[in-house]
């Protein structure tokens, strides 16, 4: 390979190049690097132009491995003479163009590389999203098939179409009851509840708010009975061209009931029903009819006009006693009456029950809007809530037996859809009087009687049961819902309650609204049953998912704490030096404690470090 | 140790002047690095050998600018110490 040539050679070369003689060339060549070695004892460094540095490197001494017994050995340190060579000395500037070219070729290639491995990490990268989007539309599949069996178990429970449209109607009459100002301030209330309840989607929330709205609605529409008395006239006109006929706030009622009788037909059914009444007077109702006829003025005989003016007046007869009587009285001030405000009252039910069925409300009916969009968004909890609270809170009050009435007779109207119609006139007849002095469950049992069912008596004292028990489920179940919803509200409300829980929402309202006023106890039942189990069902998902991200952070740690096996947590004030001093007697085996655990300035270690030992 | 005063030092041995021993170190240092580059190895007895070595072209890269940069190949003159040396300097 390389030719080894001696100093003296060199020597030789020098004296003919400079013209010495060899004796002194070989002389000056050995002292060049006699010099060089005194120098570095004393300077550690040696510089010398054109040829370089000599520098003298102190080699720690370090531990090894002895191959063959595996024992530790360590080698001592040293002294070494590095040399580093002047720039451009011995340097060839022959370079191999080929081999550059070859380089950048090289070079090229890794920069296609490169620009290939961008698209295919996008590639990778966009399996995730679809990964995301497929889970959004898996869980948005999951919310439907939930939505859509919610609806099958309403549509199994309800009865047929047209006695929620009643039930409708009957709503409608609660939002005729009120006058313009109450409507208008419930108007304001509810546009508050609804920007309000669009923003927030708690479940929880909202029922809570609604809950309160509704009080507050059934409140006023208590006080507002009052004072319609005096503004009868007022509201009547806005509301309906009918109540300007009628001198009562039941006019108002009346004139929802009136809604599918012609007005000839109510006239004769009037005189018929009247008649009837007085035969029918013998039976348990007749009793209290009696009373309610005494305290019952003409704003009542009107209502039970309109009301007996209902299609099936001769069906209605034999099962109905109270509305007859009360027919009778109806009859004598509503001759002069009926005629001019029936054609009012047929436009203005039409429209309310294009209102109430379609949810599209007319101008003319600006009243029953309000009302109508309240129940709809509260959810039956919250409707069913109100009226037990006005059961518990007002049973004295006459007025929320009117409203209870109502409800009841809408319960009834479910079962017998023919018989409906008279029982919501007797229901009506009823409730309007403000002293009744009867209490609850007689006119529960009226309705009953009326209602032709086999098993009333027993019926009333589960309701009255159930309006007990309603409550107190109810108020479990809202706090259950708010409770899981405030504890989950932060980073799991965007992806699943979003889109699950507001449909759902809507859904259940709108349905559970239709129910309550219009199905039988044992419907309000089931309904609860389905409510509580959804809120269940809601918990249970929502507490799962925390539950596997928590097992996901114990199995991160448990490896991590696998791969501790070895270490040693530095204190304060100790060195590496110590340490391996520590653990293997000799400050020798720092550079490995170094190069594991990968410090980059040894000198400055900060206490609470955790070391790996080797 | 600056170039001159190894010159300085070198002159006391060799009773020369300074002048005349810069110029004869310059000139040795040339002849030492041409028999070198010449692709021989000068073993220095008690000192060490020197040798002229190979280095391969190599990729850099470049972190600041995120660019490749060729290093052409060169050739540097590499430098032994004898054991003889050692022993010299660590005693």
């Amino acid at each position: 390979m390389s030719e080894k040539i001696t100093l003296q050679s060199v020597a030789e070369a020098f004296s003919k190049a400079c013209g010495l003689p060899k004796k002194t060339a070989e002389h000056l060549a050995r002292a060049f690097f006699e010099t060089i070695t005194e120098k570095l004892n004393t300077d550690e460094s040696v510089k010398i132009n054109g040829l370089g540095t000599f520098k003298i490197v102190e080699v720690s001494s370090r531990e090894s491995i002895n191959v063959t017994n595996g024992e530790r050995i360590l080698i001592p340190g040293y002294k070494k003479v590095t040399f580093t060579p002047e720039d451009g000395v011995l340097l060839d500037n022959v370079v191999n163009s080929v081999e550059n070219k070859e380089e950048k070729v090289n070079k090229k290639e890794a920069m296609e590389e490169k620009a290939t491995i961008k698209p295919e990490e996008i590639e990778s990268a966009k399996p995730e999203i679809n990964n995301t989007e497929e889970n959004v539309a898996v869980i948005s599949a999951v919310v439907n098939e939930a939505d859509e069996k919610v609806e099958e178990e309403v549509n199994s429970v309800l009865t047929p179409e047209h006695v929620e449209i009643k039930e409708d109607e009957f709503s409608g009459i609660d939002m005729l009851i009120c006058t313009p100002e109450s409507v208008a301030e419930i108007k304001l209330e509810l546009e508050n509840a609804r920007s309000v309840a669009a923003k927030k989607l708690a479940e929880a929330k909202e029922a809570r708010r609604e809950v309160l709205r509704l009080e507050t609605l059934l409140e006023k529409m208590e006080n507002g009975v009052k004072p319609e008395a005096v503004e009868d006239n007022v509201a009547c006109t806005n509301s309906s061209n009918v109540a300007a006929s009628v001198d009562t706030v039941s006019s108002g009622v009346v004139a929802s009931m009136v809604e599918e009788a012609t007005v000839v037909d109510q006239l004769a059914c009037a005189e018929s029903s009247e008649d009837v009444s007085a035969d029918s007077g013998s039976e348990d109702n007749s009793i209290m009819a009696d009373d309610n006829k005494i305290q019952e003025e003409t704003i009542h005989v009107a209502a039970e006009t309109v009301a007996s003016n209902n299609d099936a007046v001769s069906v209605e007869l034999p099962n109905t006693s109270e509305n007859k009587v009360e027919a009778s009285e109806i009859s004598d001030a509503i001759s002069e009456e009926t005629t001019e405000s029936k054609e009012n009252v047929e436009s203005m039910i039409e429209s309310s029950n294009d209102g109430v069925n379609e949810n599209e409300i007319p101008d003319a009916v600006e009243s029953k809007e309000p009302v109508e969009q309240e129940q709809s968004e509260g959810d039956v909890i919250d409707f069913e809530s109100n009226n037990v609270e006005a059961n518990h809170s007002d049973s004295v009050e006459s007025e929320t037996q009117e409203k209870d009435d109502q409800v009841d007779a809408s319960n009834e109207q479910t079962q017998n859809p023919d018989v409906v119609q008279e029982v919501v006139t007797a229901s009506i007849a009823e409730g309007q009087p403000k002293e009744n002095s009867e209490s609850k469950e007689e006119v529960l049992n009226r309705f009953l009687s009326d209602s032709s069912k086999p098993e009333p008596v027993k019926e009333d004292k589960d309701y009255w049961l159930l309006w007990v028990l309603l409550p107190l489920a109810i108020v479990l179940i809202v706090g259950c819902s708010f409770i899981a919803f405030k504890y989950h509200s932060d980073k799991q409300k965007k992806e699943l309650k979003e889109l699950p829980v507001k449909p759902k929402n809507n859904v259940t309202q709108q349905k559970t609204t239709t129910y309550s006023q219009s199905s039988n106890v044992k419907n309000a039942d089931t309904l609860i049953n389905n409510s509580k189990a959804k809120a269940e069902e809601k918990t249970e998902v929502q507490e799962q998912k925390p539950a596997t991200t928590t097992s996901i952070s114990k199995n991160t740690t448990s490896k991590t704490s696998q791969e501790k096996q070895k270490t040693y947590v530095l204190k304060r004030g100790e060195t590496l030096t110590r340490v391996s001093r520590k653990f293997y007697n000799t400050a020798d085996s720092v550079n490995a404690i170094i190069k594991i655990n990968k410090i980059k300035n040894p000198d400055n270690v900060q206490p609470g470090t955790e070391l790996k030992l080797p | 140790m600056t170039n001159t005063e190894f010159v300085r030092h070198l002159s006391d041995k060799m009773e020369l002047t300074e002048e005349q021993t810069e110029i004869y170190v310059r000139q040795f240092v040339d002849v030492f690095v041409k028999e070198i580059s010449a692709g021989k190895v000068v073993s220095v007895q008690g000192f060490g050998n020197f040798e002229s070595k190979e280095k391969t072209a190599r990729k850099m890269y470049n972190p600041s600018t995120k660019s490749f940069k060729i290093i052409p190949k060169k050739v540097v003159l590499n430098f032994k110490m004898s054991g003889a040396l050692k022993e010299k300097i660590n005693n």
